[in-house]
């Protein structure tokens, strides 16, 4: 512990030299452009990026590709704010409450909020990744196919806490999520299924243009039909949010980083269960948690914090076995390869000193991150004053650009327009869209978690309780599906006497 | 009024990007530095052959970016842009076990601005999987083989298993107990595994596969013991070999592989005939002219000498194994027969 502590402070020397000064400030900045502007992820940036950094040292472009890809993390809950965009599946949580927010004219301190809410929890994401690295190999490997598969109905379990008070319309969402992410290639037959004999259906849908479809695009189609006039005409609010907000924020920040951060740490998880789960939590800790879904800050200071956390925290897995938990780090890890840097615990003996400077110039970076954010602010703000009109049709060739990069396929762009229309069907009949993404997103991790579990215990069941972890989670999942049950009821039994009228509860 | 105004404009915005976009895939290429510089190389003097190439090449790749086909095709990717002077831009069109990204490349224009990466999974494994293949192996032009990978069975570093003769003795007596990790019921990894188990006198309908999300999850299994063994390229093995945690028994290549000098082969212990490898080459769709052929395979030839390309190579651990079109052509050729008949054994065949 104390080893590593030593090498972080001079981790801290290197990265403070100017030339790696400037390249997290580069990467950064680049990074926030890119998450700015929805679906040029930081995927393809890194991977476009990755022959250009050629002619810089290993150590600077690494640090230069790191800035780009937490750069983008903080950069996807702008438009998720503002456009109710989310680049990425873990932006939805903060779709919805903050664009509820920015519609109120608080768009501002939503915004600060969040920039400042990444920035802590990467910097303490950082810190975790120092201390928690040289320890964590033990413990990502207990964490097994019928753990992973027993994670994902905890995941799932919350459908009922998105689902307001629609739970049948919330499972039927579900079911159907599930059936879009079974569209493809078999896991285990290798045989295409429902693909209707579709070349193109059988690589599957990506979920970056279902998500596109569902979020941004019925957003687009109400605002066409309701109004010609700006998203948010009118007064934004201070940029910087009030020392009301951020003591109503800090528990979310400090929650959301601790959800992030652990469950960043498991191999092959999806940030967007982090920013879930903290919303669910948020939701469950709030003293008025019917309000969620109309503009509080908590939700969106809380998934913001588990963003970046999960974030930071993904360089554990990769950095010492190797293992990417997302598209951009996986693309990172290939950046590493290239330059003779094989991830696994070797490097961190061997490369130390490449090691640390990286982690180091992570924690400046993300301090970069607020500085160079907080003043722009105002500039993402002025988005929402373009009238509609104008701003509509640019968000349409956004969607487009960005579903069409995510897998570069003119089939992903088709498949946004129908979801688009569908989704703008489901809003206005009220049915529950978040579960339906979930299940899309988690569903081929659900099913590959037990069919490797039902290959390790030769088809049988009792694998789950076997476990101790699994059996674990699979009894938290079932209190709190009675708990959450029971708590919806109250809370809409008491909305409905409050009001006296039949109230709609924390749907979106 | 204007509510319906703009509703139509909306429709027709939407109408005029599927006629403009529907046919044929553009080409990401963003701009290119010199486009019109010409290529270095000697062209077929004889004919009147055109200059090629003059813009950006499309190079897909069927997997996802840091898969080995991936790394090994964007250092080619980069090599070429610099030697043609025109951008070589790798293009990542994953899933559906590779076949759909193959597909996609084979319809483009044959004139050699599309090329597509292909290893023995989209080609003949899937062939050979398939009485009614997606993709006819006998109808694209076969540009040359370039890389060749090697493969290595491994175990939990934990296990009582020290070499391989040992652990040939037990998977044989222990079929019910044996589990072999693959990245998918057609994939490398489960046709090496069959032809091992095949090659020891083993029934590999006896055992267990699981189906992992690809190289490193295999990996990342076998350390946490949820399997017992692993077939995959070395390096997708290194990292966690490295931490201690799985152990190289051997490699089923013929020759030792020079970065582990240390680890067997089959051959040395008696393992005799496996052939499952895993290589990768490049095609473009049918009818591409042989200039394009004769330009790809100048160029790889002259990127083969290059040391600074080998060094590149040396760091991912990857090696050239080059091979001209008539041969990569028969190569495939050779394997369809190979894998129908394992296909069959292992009840994949469909």
């Amino acid at each position: 512990m104390l080893e590593s502590f030593t090498m972080l402070m001079q981790g801290f020397a290197t990265a403070a030299s100017p030339m790696n000064l400037l390249m997290a400030a580069l990467g950064a900045l680049v990074g926030t452009l890119v998450g700015v502007l929805p679906g040029l992820g930081a995927a393809s940036a890194i991977a476009i990026l990755i022959p250009v950094t050629s002619v810089l040292e290993p150590t600077q472009a690494i640090i230069m590709l790191a800035g780009i890809y937490y750069g983008a993390q903080y950069g996807g809950s702008t438009t998720a704010i503002l456009l109710n965009i989310p680049g990425e599946t873990a932006s939805i949580p903060t779709c919805l409450d903050g664009y509820p927010m920015a519609k109120k004219g608080r768009g501002g301190p939503a915004l600060g909020i969040s920039a400042i809410a990444s920035c802590l929890a990467g910097m303490l994401g950082v810190v975790g990744l120092a201390f928690f690295a040289p320890i964590f190999a033990e413990y990502a490997l207990k964490f097994g196919p019928p753990e992973y598969f027993a994670l994902m109905i905890f995941s799932l379990s919350i459908i009922v806490n998105f689902s307001g008070e629609y739970i049948l319309k919330g499972f039927m969402m579900g079911i159907l999520g599930y059936v879009i992410s079974m569209v493809g290639v078999g896991i285990t037959s290798g045989l295409p299924r429902l693909t209707f004999g579709s070349v193109a259906m059988t690589r599957g849908f990506d979920s970056i243009p279902v998500i596109i479809g569902l979020f941004a695009l019925p957003e687009v189609f109400k605002g066409m039909e309701e109004k010609t006039v700006a998203i948010s005409s009118e007064k934004i609010g201070s940029i910087y949010p009030s020392i009301q907000d951020i003591k109503t924020s800090f528990w979310p920040i400090i929650r959301g980083w601790a959800i992030g951060f652990f469950l960043g740490l498991l191999p092959g998880c999806s940030p967007a269960v982090s920013t879930f789960m903290s919303y669910d939590v948020e939701k469950k800790c709030s003293k008025t948690p019917e309000l969620f879904g109309t503009g509080m800050i908590e939700g969106v200071a809380g998934p913001e914090a588990a963003n970046n956390a999960n974030s930071q925290a993904g360089f554990i897995p990769l950095l010492s076995f190797g293992i990417p938990a997302s598209p951009a780090l996986a693309v990172l890890l290939a950046g590493l390869m290239i330059y003779g840097l094989q991830p696994g615990p070797m490097l961190f003996q061997q490369q130390g000193g490449f090691v640390w400077t990286v982690i180091a110039s992570m924690f400046i970076g993300n301090l970069m991150l607020l500085v160079l954010n907080l003043p722009l602010v105002g500039l993402w703000v002025k988005l929402t004053r373009v009238p509609y009109g104008i701003l509509g049709p640019v968000i349409l060739f956004l969607c487009v650009i960005g579903s069409y990069s995510s897998r570069n396929s003119m089939f992903d762009v088709y498949v946004t327009v129908i979801f688009g229309i569908v989704g703008y069907f489901l809003q206005k009949y009220r049915f529950p869209i978040v579960p339906l993404v979930l299940c899309a997103i988690l569903g081929p991790t659900m099913e590959r978690g037990f069919i490797q579990s039902m290959a390790m215990s030769n088809d049988s069941l009792l694998i789950f309780f076997q476990r101790p972890i699994s059996c674990v989670i699979f009894i938290l999942t079932i209190l709190l599906s009675i708990f959450s049950i029971k708590a919806m009821r109250k809370t809409k039994k008491m909305a409905v006497e409050a009001s006296g009228e039949d109230a709609d509860i924390g749907s979106n | 009024m204007k509510k319906s105004i703009s509703l139509i404009l909306v429709v027709l915005l939407f109408v005029s990007l599927f006629a403009g976009c529907s046919g044929t895939t553009e080409s990401a290429a963003p701009e290119s530095t010199a486009p019109e510089s010409t290529a270095p190389e000697a062209e077929t003097p004889e004919s009147e052959a055109p200059a090629y190439p003059t813009r950006g090449i499309e190079l897909v790749v069927c997997v996802s970016a840091g898969g080995t086909p991936d790394i090994m095709s964007r250092l080619a990717a980069d090599w070429l842009s610099d030697y043609w002077g025109v951008p070589v831009t790798v293009t990542n069109k994953a899933g559906g076990g590779a076949i759909p990204g193959a597909l996609e490349a084979l319809d483009a224009e044959p004139d050699g601005y599309t090329v597509c990466a292909i290893t023995s999974q989209n080609s003949s494994q899937q062939h050979g999987a398939n009485t009614n293949p997606s993709i006819d192996v006998t109808t694209p032009t076969y540009l040359c083989r370039v890389f060749d990978v090697d493969l290595v069975l491994t175990v939990n570093a934990d296990s009582e298993w020290q070499d391989i003769t040992e652990f040939n003795e037990w998977a044989l007596a222990n079929p019910d107990k044996l589990i072999a990790a693959n990245t998918g019921a057609v994939s490398t990894a489960a046709f090496a595994t069959a032809e091992w188990y095949n090659a020891i006198g083993g029934d590999v309908s006896q055992i267990r596969m699981m189906t992992t999300s690809g190289g490193s999850d295999s990996a990342t299994q076998l350390a946490a013991g949820n399997c017992t063994m692993n077939f995959g390229d070395f390096g997708g093995s290194a990292s966690m070999v490295e931490a201690g945690k799985i152990r190289f028994l051997a490699t089923s290549a013929k020759e030792r592989n020079p970065f582990y000098p240390d680890v067997p082969t089959m051959e040395e212990n008696g393992v005799t005939g496996l052939s499952v490898g895993m290589w990768i080459g490049y095609m473009a769709p049918e009818g591409t002219p042989d200039y394009v052929v004769q330009a790809w395979n100048d160029a790889i030839n002259v990127m083969m000498d290059d040391p600074e390309f080998q060094e590149g190579l040396e760091n991912v651990r990857g090696r050239t194994a080059y091979m001209n079109s008539e041969d990569f052509r028969q190569l495939i050729m050779d394997e369809c027969d190979v894998y129908t008949e394992l296909a069959e054994k292992l009840g994949v065949r469909k």
